[in-house]
């Protein structure tokens, strides 16, 4: 399965565990995301989140002046939004959970043989 | 935050790229699409320093779109095919042609709603939109003049178009404009489907064709000058009487009656009058007016005859006065009978030709080198 349609839905979430290790900036996020493994993510799509994270008011941002290169945003995760990294946290892990279990579990019944 | 010089310190080919993400970005308010792109040179500039390049993120639209989308903004307008997703089969060439059209309308639109929304220009385009419903007036009434002109005979255009009777006309010009308002409003076929595009390229070509009614039909249309100064002339013709240009015209004017004089300057009557090409050179049909109060008084001119058929090239024309402005055929048999006008001038000078062998002048050397001799 294609691992960007899974990303879509938790694209939040992913975003939202890598700020909250450290307050970042959009490429600097996109880095880490990356190097977590997340290669197949795509640019404009982590910059988008974080605006739209933001937004909703689960970031909090703020300009850093660069020496060498133009100013960077910086992102923060606010109350609001640890809390909602806490809720994602909890449906991913028992989704995941639930999921997993799901592929673990013994196959029990030859579909084949059940048809005939 | 100073944004010059944030510009100044991105490399040129992001800044390039950035714009173009923004422009993709123009239904957006100010703050939002600043909010949505602003710091936006400074990643991409680190990817370029990364080792990355511009080039690998793709079409700048396409990269908008996935912006807006991630930021959970919806597009204002139609979702369009985000270009770089083409299918990987080949698509028939009609298929491929109805894209193309429908991505040079896109592109015509998208670069329309960038031009006006520069701020000098979007009010102008606001109180353009706003005028809309005049607009769909008027085409209504382009559709029913470009009927009228199909149907008529002479080509003639008039303010209210001439399709039957003036009443008639008037209800054919309700419906169009029902039927225009309604297409309008988007609640009548092809206005309902603009999101197809045979609805969308019939819906323009209609309305380039209005414009093209329009530039056409708008000058034919007599103002209130011409049409004043048409009537008097149909008026001054006869009404039943043939319009301008029919008959002889003298300065513009047409020539009511011709009085010829012979040589010796004694008027003439019963004159054919034929032209270059022996054609015959008609007088049009003429009825000059006079009121003295009690009664209207028509002097009115009559054609000569060869049998049956009326010869209007034959002058003086006989007139008569009379109550209506119409040529009466019991005329002649009434007791009032067209006569032949008196001629303005009783006599004129005489005339001569300067050539020797004409007739007049050589009898008058003749008779000057007898007198010498």
């Amino acid at each position: 399965m294609d691992s960007t349609q899974l990303l879509k839905g938790v694209l939040d979430l992913a975003v939202l565990a890598v700020v909250d290790e450290e307050d970042g900036y959009g490429y600097d996020v996109l880095r880490r995301l990356r190097a977590a493994g997340l290669d197949g993510v795509g640019d404009a799509s982590v910059y988008g989140t974080l605006r739209r994270l933001y937004a909703s008011g689960a970031l909090t941002s703020y300009v850093v002046p660069s020496e060498e290169g133009p100013h960077r945003k910086y992102y923060g995760v606010t109350t609001a939004g640890r809390a909602q990294l806490k809720q994602q946290r909890e449906d991913w892990l028992a989704f995941a959970g639930v999921v997993t279990g799901l592929l673990d579990r013994p196959t029990t019944t030859d579909p084949q043989g059940a048809s005939a | 935050m100073n944004e010059p010089t944030i510009r100044l310190e991105v490399r040129p080919e992001v800044a390039a790229f950035v714009d173009q993400v923004r422009a993709r970005l123009a239904d957006l308010g100010d703050e939002e699409r600043e909010e949505l792109v602003g710091g936006l040179e400074g990643d991409i500039d680190e990817l370029v320093s990364d080792g990355g390049s511009v080039a690998e993120l793709g079409d700048p639209r396409a990269y908008a779109d996935e912006l807006r989308a991630a930021a959970g903004l919806e597009r204002m307008r139609r979702v369009e095919p985000v270009v770089g997703h083409a299918p990987a089969v080949r698509a028939p060439f009609r298929t491929q042609l109805a894209a193309l059209t429908e991505r040079v309308l896109d592109g015509s639109r998208r670069v329309w709603d960038e031009l006006v929304s520069v701020p000098g220009l979007r009010l102008l385009w606001e109180v353009a939109v706003a005028l809309r419903p005049a607009w769909w007036l008027v085409r209504a009434w382009a559709a029913v003049q470009l009927l009228s002109l199909l149907t008529s005979t002479d080509g003639r255009i008039d303010v209210l178009p001439r399709v039957g009777p003036p009443g008639f006309a008037l209800g054919v010009l309700l419906v169009a404009v029902v039927v225009s308002v309604q297409i309008g409003r988007g609640r009548l076929w092809p206005g309902t489907r603009l999101s197809s595009l045979f609805p969308r390229l019939l819906l323009l070509g209609l309305n380039v064709l209005a414009v093209f009614v329009l530039l056409v039909v708008v000058p034919l249309v007599p103002t209130q000058d011409r049409m004043s100064s048409t009537f008097e002339h149909g008026y001054s013709m006869g009404s039943g009487g043939d319009l301008r240009g029919s008959g002889l015209m003298y300065r513009g004017a047409p020539v009511e009656n011709v009085f010829p004089y012979d040589t010796q300057g004694n008027p003439l009557t019963g004159v054919q009058l034929f032209d270059q090409d022996g054609r015959p050179l008609q007088l049009a049909r003429h009825a000059h007016f006079r009121s003295d109060g009690a009664e209207d008084v028509w002097t009115v001119t009559y054609p000569w005859f060869n049998g049956g058929q009326a010869l209007r090239n034959v002058v003086p024309l006989p007139g008569r006065e009379q109550t209506t402005e119409r040529v009466a055929p019991g005329a002649w048999t009434s007791a009032n009978p067209p006569a032949l006008p008196l001629p303005p001038l009783a006599v004129v000078p005489p005339a001569t030709l300067p050539l020797p062998g004409s007739a007049e002048t050589a009898a008058t050397d003749d008779s000057e080198n007898a007198e010498g001799r």
